[in-house]
């Protein structure tokens, strides 16, 4: 699963489990994430043991964006059965404030800042 | 007798019309029976070959005489021919001369046919009498031609004149004029023209090239098939009593069946009635005798020009449905727009209308505040408030996802809530934010909605400022133009994600001192871009504060909007923007 744009990229890989999203994504409400809700969607169906995001190139994510990934999270969480690790960077200042979010709404998420 | 010169011409026309009917006639029976015997001889041995020959012989003098007696006709009447004697028509003379130049020619016909009768298969006798007749009825009417011109003179009308050759030209109208019903896949053509003959030679030549015929012997009986038929193509004779080819063609360029085309059928010399024809909407014309090269490729250009004009009509009205279903989708989207721009508006004006009033912010005890709001076109779910009870200032700052008329909605529940726990003497932040959460999170389950939002909640009182919840981070810009950020991150937790979030929330105090700014925003600010996608960004609006600390909380404000909007520019907004500049006095 891809999906592939000008400023940004969500690939799949399913052998290793891991979404790595990448570049600026600043789209404009919950419509315009639809496509990437679904796929992230997809992948928690699947029901994997471990899940891997990895965010160290998302240079930039939007308010709508962040509300997207927790709520992802809180998917991942209620299915109870997958393991989660989120990879970020530290330098990217939107990451360095809101991963730390994630790991309150799931606890058992390993958050890895590089 | 005298008559004048164009009464002769008329006259003229009208005489080489009716001579060469049997003529044209004779030619066109006498090809066929050499086409028919030459098909038979490809199929059979070659056994009859010889008698075949000779019978091709006599059929092709036949058609060499019809050939001959159409060039006498043509001459001895041709108007130029006339023209010598100034137009001085004799009328006896002219039956004379015909009956001296064409009797020869006209009798080895006869007498070829009566030779041949005897001697040609069966199937082949009725097309031979048909040349017969035609060769008698053309010698009676060269004997009857003086009576019948002086007829056609004084009533001048060539309608009401009984034809030369009535008992040949309506020998057999009793027959059947129509065709069998018309099967789908064969085009059918139509041929109008009140003389058996052509109308029978013409539908068999049409048959031949795989075509289906109905035959109409007049005008009227042809407005009632079109009317009733389906036909691709008309062939429309123009001399015909009652009602004549401009009549019909007339009737037809005015009707449902416009799209018929019509190929006309009339004599090489007379080229006015053929461009008249084709000015009143004839496709083309074909001249008798027929030459059957010369049908085929008339006809199937016709039709194909017909199919394709069928085609262009059927995709112009799928386009005209194409194109009312765009309309109507337009419309629906307009209607949908209007809905939408409306909806708008009211989130505007909620947002707009319960922000604090300045007023009330000129009454706040021991700081300066100045506080602004730029709704996006798509309406943000900014929120910011000021509001004191008892002493006690609270100052509120917050963004809902998204936008639209949920966020804007939203922003007004957690105003009142805000409001109604200051109310209700709730100082607790914890708890504060707590309930506030579950308000929040029960509504926005109710509404099935996905929006969150950051909230920082700051109690002011005496210089300290008390801050809980998560948002931006905080400028604080000391006197003297020292920066502070404040992170906010650990203070609290978007409030309607999950349903408690006491756990997260902490609360941190700073002391203020006379000078001191404070600047709170929301993203619509720092992430505002210019042309070139670059984000306006915190450490610019930090700058901005840095330099111009010593100014009025109100200066501030205007410095930092009025430099954002150098930034932004032209380009578009997308996001609301929220600054409010707090001073300590």
């Amino acid at each position: 699963m891809k999906i592939q744009q000008e400023d940004y990229s969500i690939v799949y890989d399913a052998v290793a489990t891991t979404v790595v999203c990448q570049g600026s994504l600043r789209l404009n409400g919950t419509a315009e994430y639809s496509p990437i809700i679904d796929l992230l969607n997809d992948v928690v169906e699947q029901e994997p043991s471990h899940i891997i995001l990895n965010l160290r190139e998302l240079k930039f994510l939007n308010s709508t964006g962040i509300s997207m990934l927790s709520k992802f999270v809180i998917n991942v969480r209620n299915r109870k059965n997958i393991q989660m690790i989120v990879i970020g960077s530290q330098e990217i200042s939107w990451q360095s404030k809101f991963l730390k979010n994630l790991q309150r709404l799931m606890p058992s998420l390993q958050l890895k800042l590089t | 007798m005298s008559i004048d010169s164009s009464s002769q011409l008329s006259l003229l026309a009208h005489l080489r019309h009716e001579l060469r009917t049997p003529i044209n006639a004779i030619i066109g029976y006498s090809e066929m029976l050499l086409e028919e015997l030459e098909t038979e001889d490809e199929q059979y041995s070659s056994s009859s070959q010889k008698k075949d020959c000779k019978i091709a012989c006599e059929l092709q003098n036949i058609q060499n005489c019809g050939s001959q007696l159409l060039f006498l006709v043509n001459t001895i009447l041709s108007p130029t021919q006339q023209e010598d004697s100034q137009l001085n028509l004799d009328l006896s003379i002219l039956r004379e001369t015909l009956r001296v130049k064409l009797q020869t020619p006209a009798k080895t016909v006869t007498n070829c046919c009566q030779q041949l009768l005897n001697r040609v298969p069966t199937e082949l006798i009725s097309d031979l009498d048909r040349i017969q007749i035609a060769a008698e009825s053309l010698l009676r009417a060269i004997d009857n031609s003086v009576e019948l011109s002086e007829h056609f003179l004084f009533r001048g009308d060539i309608e009401q004149t009984p034809s030369l050759i009535t008992a040949f030209a309506h020998s057999d109208s009793s027959q059947n004029l129509t065709t069998a019903p018309v099967s789908s896949d064969k085009n059918t053509i139509l041929v109008v023209d009140d003389k058996e003959t052509n109308r029978d030679l013409l539908s068999r030549q049409i048959e031949a090239q795989g075509y289906q015929v109905a035959v109409a012997a007049n005008g009227q009986q042809a407005l009632q098939m079109i009317q009733t038929g389906q036909y691709d193509l008309i062939l429309l004779d123009i001399i015909m009593p009652e009602m004549n080819g401009y009549e019909v063609l007339k009737w037809l360029r005015n009707s449902l069946w416009r799209h018929i085309p019509v190929i006309t059928i009339s004599a090489l010399d007379e080229i006015d009635s053929v461009v008249k024809c084709i000015e009143m909407g004839a496709e083309d014309y074909l001249s008798k005798p027929f030459n059957s090269v010369l049908l085929r490729a008339r006809i199937g250009a016709c039709l194909e020009k017909k199919r394709l004009r069928d085609q262009e009509s059927l995709y112009l009205d799928r386009l005209a449905l194409a194109n009312q279903e765009i309309t109507s989708l337009n419309e629906r989207l307009q209607a949908e727009n209007v809905r939408l721009n409306a909806e708008l508006d009211v989130t505007r004006r909620l947002q707009q209308m319960m922000l604090p009033k300045e007023k009330e912010l000129m009454e706040i005890d021991g700081l300066e505040i100045a506080g602004f709001m730029q709704p996006a076109n798509e309406v943000g779910g900014d929120y910011y408030d000021i509001l004191e009870h008892n002493g006690l200032v609270k100052i509120g700052i917050g963004d809902v996802t998204g936008h639209g008329l949920e966020s804007g909605v939203l922003m007004i529940m957690v105003q009142t809530a805000v409001r109604t726990l200051i109310e209700n003497n709730e100082t607790d932040p914890k708890k504060f934010l707590d309930v506030l959460n579950r308000t929040i999170y029960k509504n926005v389950q109710r509404m099935n909605s996905d929006k969150n939002l950051t909230l920082c909640l700051m109690d002011y009182q005496k210089g300290k400022l008390s801050l809980s919840g998560q948002h931006e981070e905080i400028i604080v810009v000391r006197s003297g133009g020292e920066i502070e950020r404040i992170d906010t991150i650990d203070l609290g937790f978007p409030l309607g994600l999950e349903e408690t979030i006491a756990d997260f929330v902490f609360q941190i105090q700073i002391q203020l001192h006379s000078g001191d700014v404070v600047v709170l925003y929301t993203d619509g600010i720092t992430e505002a871009e210019n042309e070139l996608g670059v984000q306006y960004g915190l450490e610019r609006l930090c700058e901005m504060v840095r330099h111009n600390w010593q100014r009025s909380a109100r200066e501030v404000r205007q410095l930092v909007i009025e430099d954002l909007q150098r930034h932004i520019n032209e380009h578009r907004v997308y996001d609301d923007i929220t600054l409010v500049v707090l001073k300590q006095k």
